[in-house]
């Protein structure tokens, strides 16, 4: 499970009158009633994640919504553990007996979108198909569910582009997060193979490539690709010039990639 | 991919099939099943997917040219260990890497990298096309691994850096007073659980995207190496596959599959611009990554120098596949680099090539890709390397074979481009010929064969034969009578006649008569004219015979005449061969300026003959007359006067 490390800082203002804001807040919560604890915190989680929901008071009642909507007490009743599995705002009041509202408090969850997430999603969209002799991954027994998408698309994730001259690890770690490196050479991959795309020249990579810090350090073969990328429209360069490989997407990242290649190359797509 | 069948395109749900329908029959095959971006793709066991190509192609850049030398670099700090297992036997871990290198030499699986021949060294008998290995391994440094670098500890949270590799083969070059050079390799090897992180590939042993074993690079300081961790500690992902040790030291045995890897990447592709695949970016041994094959009850799948080792299979371009052994021998080669176009050359069919010899024979035949093979796909490309049994051909020819199928019709292929190569032994290049266009070739059932002249690798033309000789003679200050006779000699060539006589009979090289002229009409060369005669010879000759032209003149005088003097001012001789090319074998004149001649003839027993050299000397000599003249240079004297 990863989990974002989220700060929050005290900032203590004196009224006019010279008592402290805090002091006064202090007062006030003595008056109202206090939210129920969302668990875990906010963060990027491997999903499904489960959420719990908790209010000590006896007779507390729990009321959530999960699509970020203002929860009240005609919203979903908590009556227990639940699972988000897509990046969802969490939302609840807790109504206390004498028909006391609590204040609204609200968790942010982000959920981590796996390599084998992401073998799943261009499988189904691009229909790869599956391989006649399938690689053997450690990690990845027949078993899984994911198997037959992991093996369909093994082979444009897997390339040697950004890590040349290694011998890479056979394990195909579908839990780990997808990287904007990976997940663009998969589709630009698939592209050419489809020859919905060429290639630019190297020459001109180098060129697309000049202004970008980590753009030009990039292995050289696998610069044309990233170039390409960017010149077709099918990925943009990241705040500061980067290409950014090793930024994890997300499953909405992905999708506006998809949405993106859909426009740009009229290309039709399989409803999930 | 045939495309002459008609078809049309249905839609069905999520799948398009195309249906073709045949002119007297009905076949229904789904062919393609049409993704959404209307392609089909697909993998097989390798790390390469054959329909979008395996090859791995020549980028130009150097290879690692035998003989080999490989520095082993133990990095093995007090307490830690390669083996892991309560023997703690490092030494014999240590003894076999080292072994390894030496039972290579000269194997034949070594020997799969003599088809990659960018500069590939001379052969010897049961030697690689790269010859030799020399491995030495340096003395164990048990320096601590954050000996460069204090954060450096080899742990997941502390992992060495590539910086840090790098560092230590440098060192270990300054200690051990090693000149690096292309055809050097260091191999850094680390203790059990040491982890590494490359900012290169913004990757770790145990961590990022592309999650690593083993890698070989070139230092900042320009040192060919290779990073070693014992891969048994980074798990599953990198032991591939190895359970049984045929050195009976598990933790060697998987490391030295990583290390077959590594190894023969370095020599194909040292750089990183020699031979790897456009398509993949791969190089010999991703294409094939921690493959084995089957192994032997002893878990060894290749004897090198009788000793059992389990190895990673090599990518072989020849073989279209992982192997572990080539029977390529080493010597000159054809090296073709075949672009396929926008129709492909099917997985059942084969497509050999003829070489020509001038006049069209052919003297080899190769094959480009068997039935057995995996398709060229659209736009893909190919290199095969043969050994050569010439090495001059006039012309390749590229012929389709289609092995069809039930229903199927006959093969289209199509030849973006051909580029091929003739090397020498030692890999260098004797020639290459490229064609190319849009496409070069379609190779089809009704003419399936494609024949492209290789004129850069064709053997040089012979020598044209000469068959016209052309003289123009400019007469100075002393004419040539209308009865003397004017011949013209070439070595084993009958004279020609310059000129016949008005006061002679004919003799078998002159006309002569009373009306006899030359070939422009005259009967006498007069003062400061000048004449050109042409003559065909009877049988062509090479110029290297016509050495000479000799000129003699032959009196006729009538009653009372003295016999007549000639001088001559210039002479230039222009022979034409068989293939009307004309060059100029002799070129003189001197300046019109009274008796200035080159040579002034005259009758016997004075000089009546000069000989011309053809050979660009200039030389002109008396062949005749008296003592002073004959064997003598000419002058415009001939007895004095």
């Amino acid at each position: 499970m990863h989990k974002k490390q989220v700060q929050h800082h005290s900032v203590i203002k004196k009224t006019s009158a010279g008592l402290p804001i805090a002091v006064l807040l202090l007062g006030l919560t003595a008056c109202i009633t206090p939210p129920p604890k969302i668990a875990p915190p906010a963060g990027t989680y491997d999903c499904p994640e489960t959420v719990t929901i908790t209010d000590a008071r006896p007779g507390a009642q729990i009321f959530y919504t999960t699509d970020g909507s203002t929860p009240t007490t005609a919203s979903n009743k908590y009556g227990g553990p639940f699972q988000v599995s897509s990046t969802d705002k969490v939302q609840a009041i807790a109504v206390v007996a004498g028909g006391k509202t609590s204040r609204i408090t609200g968790v942010s969850y982000t959920c981590l979108f796996t390599r084998a997430d992401f073998a799943q999603l261009i499988q189904q969209r691009f229909s790869l198909v599956q391989p006649q002799h399938p690689i053997a991954f450690p990690d990845v027994p027949p078993s899984d569910p994911k198997y037959p998408a992991i093996e369909a698309a093994a082979f444009y994730m897997n390339s040697q582009f950004l890590c040349p001259g290694c011998t890479l690890n056979r394990n195909f770690f579908p839990s780990q997060p997808i990287t904007r490196g990976i997940s663009t050479l998969a589709i630009i991959r698939i592209m050419l193979a489809a020859g919905q795309l060429q290639l630019v020249s190297r020459a001109e990579a180098e060129k697309i490539l000049a202004s970008s810090d980590d753009g030009r350090k990039l292995p050289p073969a696998a610069r044309p690709y990233f170039a390409t990328a960017i010149a077709r429209g099918v990925i943009a360069m990241q705040p500061g010039n980067k290409v950014g490989i090793e930024t994890q997407n997300t499953l909405e990242d992905i999708s506006a990639l998809l949405s993106r290649i859909q426009t740009q190359f009229n290309v039709r797509t399989v409803a999930k | 991919m045939n495309r002459n069948l008609y078809g049309k395109l249905i839609k069905s749900g999520q799948i398009d099939y195309l249906i073709f329908l045949r002119r007297y029959r009905l076949l229904v095959r789904a062919i393609f099943c049409i993704s959404v971006l209307a392609a089909s793709v697909a993998a097989n066991a390798q790390q390469c997917d054959p329909t979008s190509n395996c090859d791995v192609e020549d980028q130009g850049g150097s290879i690692m040219a035998g003989p080999t030398t490989v520095f082993l670099i133990f990095w093995l700090p007090n307490g830690s260990h390669y083996d892991t297992s309560a023997s703690h036997d490092d030494a014999t871990y240590e003894n076999l890497m080292t072994r390894f290198y030496t039972d290579l030499s000269g194997s034949s699986y070594f020997n799969i990298l003599s088809q990659y021949p960018s500069t590939c060294g001379i052969a010897a008998t049961n030697q690689t096309c790269l010859g030799t290995i020399t491995a030495t391994a340096l003395p164990i440094d048990t320096a601590a691994y954050n000996q460069f670098n204090a954060g450096a500890l080899g742990t997941s949270s502390k992992p060495l850096q590539d910086s840090d590799v790098q560092s230590e083969v440098q060192k270990m070059i300054t200690a051990n007073g090693i000149t690096p050079g292309q055809n050097t390799e260091f191999i850094v090897f680390t203790a059990a659980g040491i982890q590494e992180c490359n900012s290169s590939f913004g990757s770790c042993t145990d961590s990022g995207s592309t999650q690593y074993c083993a890698y070989h690079g070139v230092t900042t300081s320009g040192a060919i190496y290779a990073f070693m961790p014992q891969v048994n500690s980074l798990g599953s992902g990198c032991q591939s596959g190895v359970s049984r040790s045929p050195n009976n030291e598990i933790f060697a045995d998987q490391e030295i599959v990583i290390l077959s890897h590594e190894f023969f990447e370095s020599v194909s592709d040292p750089g990183g611009n020699a031979w790897f695949s456009n398509a993949t970016g791969s190089e010999i041994g991703d294409n094939c990554n921690q493959q084995t094959g089957s192994v032997g009850s002893n878990g060894s799948n290749v004897t090198l120098n009788s000793d059992p080792y389990v190895v990673e299979q090599i990518w072989s371009n020849n073989d279209g596949g992982c192997v572990l052994s080539d029977s390529f021998v080493s010597g000159p080669t054809f090296e073709y680099t075949t672009l396929t176009g926008g129709d492909d050359l099917r997985g059942d069919s084969s497509a050999t090539s003829n070489l020509d010899a001038s006049g069209g024979a052919s003297f080899q035949t190769v094959t480009l890709k068997p039935q057995s093979q995996p398709e060229w796909a659209n736009n893909s490309t190919h290199v095969r390397v043969f050994q050569a049994s010439g090495t001059q051909p006039a012309g390749v020819a590229i012929t389709l074979t289609s092995h069809n199928g039930f229903g199927e019709t006959d093969d289209n292929w199509n030849i973006q481009s051909l580029d091929f190569k003739v090397k020498n032994p030692n890999g260098s290049l004797t020639c290459e010929q490229t064609v190319s266009g849009n496409p070069a070739a379609r190779l089809t059932g009704q003419a399936p064969t494609i024949t492209f002249a290789t004129p850069n690798c064709a053997p040089p033309p012979p020598p044209a034969s000469i068959n016209q000789i052309h003289v123009t003679i400019e007469t100075g200050n002393d004419n040539a009578r209308s009865d003397s006779e004017l011949w013209a000699t070439l070595p084993g060539e009958p004279s020609f006649c310059l000129k016949p006589s008005n006061n002679a009979d004919p003799d078998g090289v002159c006309a002569n008569g009373g009306s006899a002229t030359d070939q422009n009409g005259k009967q006498s060369w007069d003062n400061w004219t000048f004449s050109t005669e042409s003559f065909s010879l009877p049988l062509p000759e090479p110029a290297t015979s016509l050495t000479s032209l000799v000129i003699k003149l032959i009196e006729h005088d009538s009653t009372f005449e003295t016999d007549d003097n000639w001088d001559i001012q210039g002479i230039t001789v222009t022979l034409t061969d068989t293939n009307g090319n004309s060059t100029t074998a002799l070129n003189m004149s001197n300046p019109q300026n009274g008796d200035n001649c080159i040579a002034r003839l005259k009758g016997s027993p004075n000089a009546t003959t000069v000989v011309f050299t053809l050979d660009g000397t200039n030389g002109h000599t008396y062949v005749d007359g008296k003592a002073s003249e004959a064997g003598q240079t000419t002058t415009c004297k001939n007895n004095g006067d």
